[in-house]
């Protein structure tokens, strides 16, 4: 009998074309979207910037017309397409240059700079760029003049260092760094330690997305019965209440496990594009753009990343996800079986969603330890929704108390709305606290609504 | 003398401040069509939803087949089925897999989902999603649902509201067909007098939550001198 209920649920559920496109198709395709257009964004930036760089129109204004200004000039000679010089050079003609597109950056060095050079005090030089509007490409110009004054430093830095006789590459950076980091008992480094955060950043936010989703299908399944008036039926018929519940619960679960399943490829795309076209870029332009500082790129996460991670905080992480899908799944039952109209439910969740992220995505940026036992067993007790980030930051932390109390509360948790919902399902209780809503809701406009769900 | 199938006794239900039935009392033997017939609001869904084990009674006992809904709810689910006025289907299901769904939970064989096939008259059209039904198939699905089970007691609540005179005509012929095939009890409200004067063997006019006339449907006309239980019911509550 049970089985046969968790079939409908599953199978009514797997029908209706609004959960699969807003469960399960729809996390790929905006992912694999977010990911195509992120990806597209950057590329065209730094081609932008690549292209600025290669062919940019410089302006000099060389007042000083000593040995800075002919460095200067030098650089740009160096580093740019066509390079002006001038003497003097107004604010308003340098404008008119920039608006009309004959520079793409004015270098101003002001009188004086090269007796300040001499003398060991730093030289103001003034760069004037563009911003045609407020996207990243419309702004590249800033990118170009701090490259450009990067690059001047580095290159008069030389200079200044070879006259004295010194190996600029050792003076700048005597001492070369090669940090590693201990993360749960082996050296890693730290580019391996930033991989992970967004192999955890990705299996916690996947999961918090999913939470959400769970919450209101888990609510919407139990309003339905009532808005499409098949909960009489079903109360009338030889089942045990705690088997609809739990049917329901089963149904619930196997649409969030796919919803899951949806969100983690859909985000591992996303982040394998974003990173692919990063690194590609971010490799090109280092090559190109005069001066830039530009470092390694961020790698993408792969198997490396989660082995780091290790066989228990996965599982951890697994039957935590499992445990949160319960215990919300739980609670949208309960707060579904009160709604008389799926409009009412999805009102009820909504709001109670914010409620459910805000502790996940605190955790996202803060330790565990950070908050210390009261706050993280106070954490607990708030939001067993979350339990993954907090199962999994507590193990990773050695927090290891935490493990067990967090897993254990998802299911107590649960077990405590299942039992609620039953008992509600089992009594008439639950048409009057339906009618005193559905009453409070339409008093004003309709008084005769009081005797809807009375007798006719 | 046969166990009555259903023994009502100064029922009462009151919710909050108003209330819905005032002590009514009466008999369904087996193999007896009985109605509840009154207008809305007369307390004819609040007495079926007591007797479905959907609502606790205020005062008073009711027992089916000798035994209380309250206390015995669980055993009395299993001999009875209940059709609610509104009753919907799942709109994803095809007729077929709803009934098979519900013979499953009464741990019913195929033979029970061909009977219900065969009660409902939808032939192929229960290969179709309920959500492509028409308010009258979804009322016959709702029947055959009700009947498939083979209960002891059915407890239809207006089986033919809203539906037109083909389906309401069709929907009737099951019903007695029903009755006299199994031997069973039913228990139906309407507000229709004319057809529950067709269907009924004995009827209970009801209003403001009290019984005010029992009897057959012939018994209650020529008590009141009417020519149909429209007139009956005016006289009987012109009289109060």
């Amino acid at each position: 009998m049970m089985s046969e209920l968790v079939k409908k649920e599953v199978m009514t559920a797997l029908r209706d074309k609004k959960v699969i496109i807003s469960t399960i198709v729809m996390p790929v395709i905006i992912f694999v979207a977010m990911g195509a257009i992120y990806g597209f964004a950057f590329s065209a930036v730094t081609q932008q910037a690549k292209h600025v760089a290669m062919h940019a129109q410089i302006l000099v204004c060389d007042m000083d017309k000593g040995p800075v200004g002919a460095y200067v000039v030098q650089y740009a000679r160096n580093h740019s397409s066509i390079t002006f010089i001038k003497n003097q050079c107004t604010l308003r003609e340098i404008a008119e240059g920039l608006s009309s597109n004959r520079y793409d950056l004015v270098v101003m060095v002001p009188k004086g700079a090269s007796a300040n050079f001499t003398s060991g005090k730093p030289v103001l030089v003034k760069i004037f760029t563009k911003a045609t509007g407020i996207s990243m490409i419309a702004s590249i110009g800033v990118s170009l003049a701090n490259a450009f004054i990067d690059g001047v430093n580095d290159f008069l830095r030389s200079l200044i260092l070879k006259s004295a006789g010194l190996n600029p590459e050792f003076t700048v950076n005597p001492v070369r760094g090669y940090a590693m980091v201990l993360f749960r008992g082996r050296f890693v480094p730290p580019q391996a330690l930033a991989s992970l955060f967004m192999v955890s950043f990705t299996f916690v936010m996947a999961p918090l997305i999913v939470i959400v989703t769970a919450l209101g299908f888990a609510s919407t399944s139990m309003a339905t019965e009532n808005e499409e008036k098949t909960l009489e039926v079903l109360l009338s018929l030889p089942i045990p209440r705690v088997k609809i519940v739990l049917s329901k619960l089963a149904g619930t679960l196997v649409i969030a496990a796919l919803a899951t399943a949806s969100f983690t490829v859909g985000m591992l795309i996303y982040t394998s594009m974003v990173f692919s076209a990063v690194t590609t870029s971010v490799g090109n332009v280092s090559s190109s753009t005069p001066g830039s500082t530009v470092s390694a790129a961020p790698q993408a996460f792969n198997s490396a990343a989660l082995a780091l991670l290790g066989t228990n905080a996965l599982l951890i992480m697994v039957v935590g996800t499992f445990l949160s899908l319960l215990a919300v799944a739980s609670l949208g039952l309960l707060l579904g079986s009160f709604a008389p109209s799926v409009r009412a439910s999805s009102t009820f969740t909504g709001q109670l969603s914010f409620l459910v992220m805000i502790p996940g995505f605190l955790l996202m940026f803060l330790s565990l330890s950070s908050l210390g036992p009261v706050g993280i067993g106070v954490l607990i007790a708030l939001s067993p929704f979350i339990t993954p980030i907090v199962a999994m930051k507590a193990y990773i932390e050695g927090i290891t108390w935490a493990v067990p109390a967090s897993l254990g509360w998802s299911v107590t948790f649960s077990i405590m709305m299942i039992l609620i919902a039953a008992k509600l399902l089992d009594s008439e209780r639950l048409l009057n606290i339906q009618y005193s809503l559905l009453s409070r809701g339409t008093r004003r406009k309709r008084r005769g609504i009081r005797f809807r769900l009375r007798s006719k | 003398m046969a166990e009555a199938a259903v023994v009502v006794e100064n029922l009462r239900k009151v919710f909050r401040d108003v209330v819905a039935v005032d002590g009514i009392s009466f008999n369904v033997r087996p193999g007896e069509v009985f109605g509840l017939v009154g207008p809305n609001g007369a307390g004819k869904t609040t007495t079926l939803r007591i007797l479905a084990t959907i609502l606790k009674p205020t005062e008073g006992t009711v027992l089916i087949y000798g035994m209380d809904v309250v206390k015995e709810k669980d055993k009395v689910r299993r001999i009875i089925s209940y059709l609610p006025e509104e009753a919907g289907a799942y709109k994803n299901m095809t007729g077929y897999e709803y009934l098979r769904l519900m013979a499953r939970i009464y741990g019913l064989s195929d033979d029970a989902v061909r009977e219900g096939a065969r009660l409902s008259g939808l032939g192929d059209a229960l290969k179709r999603y309920v959500g492509t039904y028409s308010k009258g198939m979804k009322r016959r699905l709702q029947l055959a649902r009700a009947l498939m089970v083979k209960p002891k007691l059915a407890i239809l609540d207006e089986p033919s509201s809203g539906l037109d005179v083909v389906h309401a005509v069709y929907v009737r012929n099951v019903i007695r067909g029903f009755v006299k095939e199994t031997g069973a009890a039913v228990i139906l409200s309407s507000h229709n007098m004319l057809e529950v004067e067709y269907t009924c063997d004995r009827v209970a006019l009801i209003n403001k939550g009290r019984i005010v006339a029992e009897g057959t449907p012939r018994e209650l006309k020529e008590a009141f001198n009417a020519s149909n239980l429209e007139e009956v019911f005016v006289k009987v509550v012109g009289q109060q």
